[in-house]
């Protein structure tokens, strides 16, 4: 028996000696350690970051043999797998843990679940009593579909532009749920790109709310919302379900998700699930969610000048979003003669609570006595609405 | 069910995009319509059968009250229990739960950047907008 042999078998199987040879792997590993200081450090959407980081470290640690593999791309986004959809049998018999989690997001089940704990989370009334707020969600998709725009013009093909544009509605579950079944291959580089925008929300929209809005507009105060009564908040979730799910059927897993989840927070009877949805839930799929979709961060396919080219096109998707949301704030303040506040057309991306706060904090500088937050509600959570169903209207065109 | 659309030039990514953009807003503007028809259809309800209108409110305020009552019992409750210390004293609350106090404290606390455990809150009361009316 030659010692020496074992060990520089040993020695060559182990991962230290194929980083040396897969260097993309390496600076994959870089980046991973990075996107973790910028999770635990910087606060940077943690509860997603972290996950996402962790996956990426992961799925690129070299390994000597197929079999030891945590994540097989190949197998979700390669021809065979295009071409006759995935085998989930072989998934289930020979897949390593993150294969087996990735069902999640292949299947679209894991944004879908996220939305019933954000319904479950979200208060419609501040919408409610203020209706006008949804045009203003409206209008904040504007960066959508420019991006899509621009990403046909940059050389993407179609499926791929309309999952980086949506990256402009600052909504990271729709974006997952858009991009696994319209362009996989780009799945980590854009969900990576959404949450990093939208944990940058109070770094990106000020400037842009300052640019487009006097201080006169920002200091203008809003008359109190009226009270909405519980039946209203009832009746909305399955009135919205209903009617969007009969007029556009795409949106039905999204959008019929957030409303369920609101449901069981508003009806009153169902306590316990609605803080199941909120919390354990929600808590349960975020974990899932961020390691696979970190998994799929892989040197081959991330380490592009695309990738480069999605984090742009998503900046510019976010900040249009954002002036379309303001210039639409600033119609309306037109039209009412003054009586709407500009900067809550900003919170009109889907960030919820993020964007509406930002508005809040922008008003309070130029007037501080000035209470834009449940104004700004309006639109935030209209916005959601907004971007799912942009989603809907894509998956339906390209799906 | 559309037809899948595999490539797409720079003019029909405008179209596209416009029309899109259309169908958005109509669907969101649609909303908004009808949450104007519920809201006045509740209103029209209200106003033609009172009765009705007692009905769903205490039906739904029911659950509410539960909570008032169960508030008031444990500040009865908590007039015999000795204060911990370092605490200011017992808060007298008039119709809010103990999770809006701790609420409203927070935001006391944070607006006036003073850590919460240095204010003195003797009561917080919920006051109803149609007393202040009168």
């Amino acid at each position: 028996m030659d010692i020496g042999q074992i060990f520089v078998d040993l020695a060559k199987g182990s991962g230290f000696a194929q980083l040396g040879i897969q260097w993309q792997n390496a600076v994959m590993i870089i980046l991973a350690c990075f996107f973790l200081y910028l999770g635990i450090k910087k606060k940077f959407e943690p509860l997603l970051l972290v996950g996402i980081a962790f996956g990426i470290l992961l799925t690129n640690l070299p390994q000597a043999s197929d079999a030891d593999l945590i994540f097989h791309p190949e197998w979700w986004t390669g021809d065979e797998a295009v071409k006759h959809g995935v085998n989930y049998l072989n998934v289930l018999q020979h897949g390593g843990l993150l294969d087996i989690l990735y069902i999640g997001v292949k299947t679209g089940v894991y944004p879908c679940l996220i939305f019933i704990g954000v319904g479950a989370m979200t208060d419609f009334g501040p919408m409610i009593a203020n209706p006008k707020s949804l045009l203003l969600g409206a209008a904040a998709q504007l960066g959508i579909f420019t991006a899509f725009i621009l990403a046909i013009v940059f050389g993407f093909g179609p499926s791929q532009a309309a999952s980086i544009a949506i990256i402009g509605g600052a909504d990271g579950p729709t974006a997952i749920w858009l991009t696994k079944s319209l362009a996989p291959e780009l799945l980590s580089a854009i969900a990576i790109a959404a949450y990093s925008y939208m944990a940058l929300i109070p770094i990106i929209q000020p400037p842009i709310m300052r640019l487009f809005t006097t201080k006169k507009e920002r200091s203008i105060k809003m008359e109190q919302l009226r009270e909405v009564t519980k039946r209203e908040k009832i009746v909305f979730p399955i009135m919205v379900t209903i009617f969007c799910c009969l007029l556009l059927p795409s949106v039905a897993p999204l959008l019929g998700c957030l409303m369920f989840g609101n449901l069981l927070k508003e009806c009153g009877v169902t306590e316990r699930l609605s803080d199941t949805a909120q919390n354990a839930l929600m808590n349960i799929v975020t974990l899932f969610l961020g390691i696979s979709v970190g998994a799929t961060a892989q040197a081959s396919t991330f380490l592009t000048f695309d990738t480069i080219k999605i984090v742009v096109l998503g900046l510019v998707a976010f900040s249009l979003s954002t002036s379309g949301g303001l210039l639409f704030g600033k119609l309306m303040c037109w039209l009412t003669k003054g009586k709407i506040n500009p900067l809550i057309g900003a919170a009109g991306v889907s960030a919820v609570p993020m964007a509406a706060r930002v508005a809040h904090s922008e008003g309070l500088k130029a007037n501080p006595s000035n209470y834009l937050l449940m104004h700004a509600m309006g639109p935030n959570v209209a916005g959601v609405i907004g971007s799912a169903v942009a989603a809907g209207i894509l998956m339906a065109v390209f799906g | 069910m559309l037809a899948v659309v595999e490539s797409v030039s720079i003019g029909e990514s405008f179209a596209l995009a416009g029309v899109s953009m259309s169908i958005i807003m109509a669907v969101l503007a649609s909303i908004m319509v009808l949450i104007y028809l519920m809201s006045g259809a509740f209103k029209l309800i209200d106003k033609h059968n009172p009765a009705l209108k007692a009905k769903i409110d205490a039906f739904f305020s029911k659950k509410k009250n539960n909570a008032s009552e169960e508030t008031v019992t444990v500040q009865e409750d908590n007039k015999n229990i000795a204060t911990a210390r370092g605490s200011c004293g017992n808060i007298v609350l008039n119709n809010v739960t103990d999770r809006e106090a701790a609420m409203i404290m927070a935001i006391v606390a944070d607006k006036m950047q003073t850590p919460l455990n240095e204010l003195r809150f003797k009561s917080i009361k919920l006051v109803d907008d149609k007393n202040l009316d009168k």
